[in-house]
């Protein structure tokens, strides 16, 4: 009762600010909405024309659509094996990466250990450096071990990062205590307690960890390109980036390609849009802290 | 427990503290925010380290033995439910840590849901469950081992005032019935003396006083344990250069004339509390609370005479707060102001 | 927690951070101190690995390189321009997204897209749209009867269409956060405000923006060091062979790996890489003193 009398109280104040100022103002940040969208869906529309239309600058130049030019591309590139690539080396990356830094964060929130200050302070001392920086070193790295041209490059290093511990770690410690009290009491060994009450209780955080790790890695170029060398190599992004010197002025398959590189982050993207909005608050704390 | 110490840091939480639960007991550890009841509780559990002394459970010294292996049941005052399980997956968690057969685990939780009364509520997450449901599920959980040892912090605090006295009595029932031996921590006194076999009554993370509820009303070992226990708190008259502290409660007063009062005063407020009537009674430098019998004419602003009922007064030395077993003829005195 | 550190808790610990700790050290930790080493290294035979001399050069080489120079001028240039631009537009999209709820349900993945698509995917598609004979910006430009522009070919409009690609791409993460920073806000001192008469703009200024301090300073830190990390939108857009027309569109980062991809010297990628590193540093510091003073 007495929310929804709240409710009308700010219905009639927001009158004055006008009906019609308010749906404009609508209207344009739906247009803007739509003008971010717009290269990709000037991906799209060229990616499905013939190769002599694709200089048309109408959005929709031609019918029928040209869906023969992903065949073309699907023939002209061992995509297959690129996709394989691309998906094996995120998957684990991903899921290994996720249990190794779930597995870091735990240990700061839950034990008491000699070194947990050291360690942090090390941890800390790493937040702010560069990727680029690393790059150099870490090929030579990946090359004294021989991974070069293997999955093991392109997979382990990127695993998990300091931001990945310290985002976890802000979120384990958010986690009320009692739940490991009773959990203590309840017999629970650490173990059982990390997979079986905190784990759950934080899905959304570390889906969102997740799906930041994947996007990052399945749109990565720079470092497969450094550490590949083979063809049978490549993933998605590098199959595009070596295409896009070879296929030259064919840009209605580059654009087919661009597509499929795009769809599956969109997909996953919309899976996982849910948990995103229900992790923000914990984003909020680490913020704070950081 | 035995010399029980523990320490954050520098500063001491709970310095040496020594008690004897029996088995079967129900005991509440009483005293004011940040007495340090809780911490004794964990330490009783195992989940802060004791600094000093000693944890018995049987005899034996559990002081190396993790909570994991103490085999004690722990109920809080929220955030006791795992919210990512159903109410009875929530109850079967500790037999499930025990590696338990399903078959088994099914008969235990489905006895206790019927103890507890929730067993329409087992397939609900404890979202969609009241806040005395939920409580019901977390006793059910923290029973469902048969632990040696229940422990609660504060289990009842934030109910509703009705349901927090029907959920009190009907752990009380259970409790006896299967001689459940409980510590549990209340800031409630009156939770406490209602409630409890004995009553540990703490201050700045002392022991102040280790008794029956009766003892802990009618005889507070020491002037700061009559405060803690007992609403509203009991009065106190400090006489200057008199070695003692006179404390009387609320209750236990009586009307006199002029020439038997101990203390006269002006009626400041009268509260009404349904069957109750409290009279604040401003006297010479005190403010004292009085429960005043049906047949007292009372009006505010009317002047009062009072005397202790006989029997009633309680003696503490003025300087150390201990309780004192004598003080002088109370017919004798007349306040006259500190 | 009074939890005291104890042998028991450091042996359960370890084995739940040994993973993580190896493979931050290994490639995180290790190569900081390695790329500093090889700043250092002057004449070396890395097929051989042996170094013969260290010292400074690399550090007087690259601050004494033009294209370095260049390079510097153009990633402040990206700083100044795309930090306030991303953070404003970002702000007033979240603003409206904040106050439309229902409209907002629909319109936010269209500003996450940027985020989740490859960098490369979506720098195809603006240069479709940059195209100097067939893209859509000069077909506007000609319905507006302006002149044709060469957006990613000639050398004084490289820098602008960086500026422009780079905004859209940083939009999606800014409006984020900032979505983030006001659900977080009461909406109290919003209803309050209201009741004290006080219109929209008031409020935002009044309101909404101080208690979005923290939000904003962490915007800005975020973008800073992202404007300066500026490697893919240029490699992106200009193709990846040279940083744009006449290699106008040359940032720090393009220049590291230039140096260290296209012409294998190492020491002056690294010794590049230290310098811009602490020159981000040092700019993050500017920000954390400035913070400070307005009582962040």
């Amino acid at each position: 009762m007495r929310g929804t009398n709240e409710n009308m109280w700010i219905k009639g104040f927001s009158k004055p600010t006008g009906r019609w100022a308010g749906l404009l103002l609508d209207i344009f940040v739906c247009a803007l909405g739509a003008a971010m969208l717009f290269p990709f869906l000037w991906m799209a529309a060229i990616s499905l024309r013939p190769g002599d239309q694709t200089m048309s600058p109408q959005l929709l130049s031609s019918f029928p659509l040209e869906w023969s030019n992903y065949r073309t591309v699907w023939e002209t590139l061992p995509l297959l094996r690129y996709f394989e690539n691309s998906l094996l080396v995120m998957a684990t990356s991903v899921l290994f990466g996720t249990i190794v830094t779930i597995c870091a964060a735990f240990a700061f929130t839950h034990f008491s250990f000699y070194g947990r200050k050291i360690l942090l302070a090390a941890l800390l001392g790493t937040l702010m450096i560069p990727e680029q920086l690393l790059l150099i070193p870490n090929y030579m790295t990946v090359a004294g071990l021989g991974w070069t041209d293997r999955y093991a490059a392109l997979a382990v290093p990127w695993m998990t990062n300091a931001f990945a511990v310290f985002y976890l770690v802000q979120v384990f410690s958010a986690v009320p205590r009692e739940y490991r009290f009773a959990a203590r009491a309840d017999g629970a060994k650490p173990s059982a307690f990390l997979w079986k009450v905190v784990v759950p209780l934080c899905k959304p955080s570390i889906l969102t960890l997740a799906l930041l790790k994947s996007i990052a890695n399945w749109n990565a170029y720079l470092w497969p390109l450094i550490v590949t060398n083979s063809k049978e190599m490549r993933t998605l992004p590098v199959g595009l980036l070596a295409f896009s010197t070879e296929a030259g002025t064919s840009y209605e398959l580059l654009m087919a390609m661009s597509v499929i590189l795009v769809v599956p982050m969109v997909f996953l993207y919309f899976i996982v849009q849910k948990h995103l909005v229900q992790a923000v608050p914990s984003a909020e704390n680490l913020k704070n802290e950081s | 427990m035995n010399g029980l110490s523990v320490a954050y840091g520098e500063k001491t939480a709970v310095a040496d503290l020594t008690a004897t639960i029996a088995s079967g007991e129900l005991v509440a550890l009483l005293g004011p925010s940040g007495c340090g009841k809780s911490t004794t509780l964990l330490a009783v559990a195992g989940l802060l380290n004791s600094s000093a002394g000693s944890v018995r459970f049987d005899g034996r010294i559990m002081n190396e033995i993790p909570t994991e292996q103490r085999d004690v049941g722990m109920v809080f005052q929220q955030y006791s439910l795992y919210p990512h399980m159903t109410v009875y997956d929530n109850i079967a968690f500790p037999l499930t840590m025990k590696k338990w057969p399903k078959s088994d685990i099914r008969r235990r939780v489905d006895e206790l849901a019927e103890l507890l009364r929730i067993g329409e509520l087992l397939a609900r997450r404890p979202d969609r469950l009241s806040g005395g449901q939920q409580q019901r599920a977390a006793i059910a959980r923290a029973l469902a081992k048969r632990p040696k040892l229940l422990l609660m912090d504060e289990p009842f605090s934030h109910l509703d005032s009705s349901l927090r006295l029907e959920l009190r009595e009907e752990f009380r029932f259970l409790q006896q019935r299967f001689g459940i031996t409980t510590l549990f921590v209340t800031h409630d006194q009156e939770e406490a003396l209602s409630l409890s076999d004995r009553i540990m009554v703490m201050a700045d993370g002392r022991m102040l006083q280790y008794d029956t509820p009766e003892q802990v009303y009618h005889r507070p070992s020491s002037r700061r344990a009559a405060e803690i226990a007992g609403h509203p708190p009991m009065n106190f008259l400090e006489a200057e250069g008199q070695p003692w502290t006179l404390g009387a409660r609320a209750e236990d007063w009586l009307m006199a004339d002029g020439d038997t009062a101990l203390v006269r005063g002006r009626i400041a407020v009268i509260e009404k509390t349904g069957k109750d009537t409290l009279l604040k009674v401003r006297a010479p430098s005190a403010l004292l609370r009085v429960y005043a019998s049906a047949e007292w004419p009372v009006a505010v602003g009317q002047e009062i005479g009072l005397q202790i009922r006989p029997g009633r007064a309680h003696w503490f030395d003025s300087r150390t707060g201990s309780r004192l077993e004598a003080g002088p003829e109370l017919s004798e005195l007349r306040w006259t102001g500190a | 927690m009074n939890d005291k550190k104890s042998w028991r808790g450091t042996h359960q610990a370890w084995p739940y951070l040994m993973p993580a700790m190896m493979i931050v050290a290994v490639f995180g930790l290790y190569p900081v101190i390695q790329a500093f080493d090889l700043s250092l290294h002057v004449r070396y035979d890395y097929y051989r690995n042996l170094v013969f001399e260290r010292g400074w050069d690399n550090f007087s080489f690259v601050f004494q390189d033009p294209e370095f120079r260049l390079a510097l001028r153009n990633t402040l240039l990206l700083i100044v321009s795309v930090v306030p631009a991303s953070m404003v537009a970002s702000l007033a999209i979240a603003y409206f997204l904040h106050t439309r709820r229902l409209l907002s349900r629909w319109l936010q993945p269209a500003f996450f897209l940027p985020l989740v698509a490859s960098v490369l995917a979506a720098a195809l598609a603006w240069r479709w749209l940059f195209h100097t004979e067939y893209g859509l910006a000069n077909a506007t430009f000609a319905g507006l009867g302006l002149p044709a522009v060469g957006w990613l070919t000639s050398p004084e409009w490289a820098m602008p269409s960086l500026v422009l690609f780079s905004v859209w791409h940083s939009l999606g993460y800014n409006v984020l956060l900032f979505l983030v920073g006001l659900q977080a806000i009461p909406p109290q001192y919003d209803r309050a405000a209201r009741i004290d008469g006080a219109s929209r703009w008031p409020r935002f200024r009044r309101i909404t923006l101080p208690m979005l301090r923290r939000v904003l300073y962490y915007v800005s830190i975020v973008s800073v060091v992202h404007a300066f990390m500026t490697f893919d939108e240029v490699f992106a857009l200009f193709g990846g062979e040279r940083a744009g027309p006449m290699d106008r569109a040359l940032t720090v980062v393009y220049y590291v790996f230039r140096k260290f991809y296209s012409e294998s010297e190492y020491g002056i990628a690294s010794a590049a890489a230290y310098a811009g590193f602490l020159l981000v540093f040092a700019l993050t510091l500017v920000q954390l003193k400035m913070s400070d003073r307005r009582g962040g």
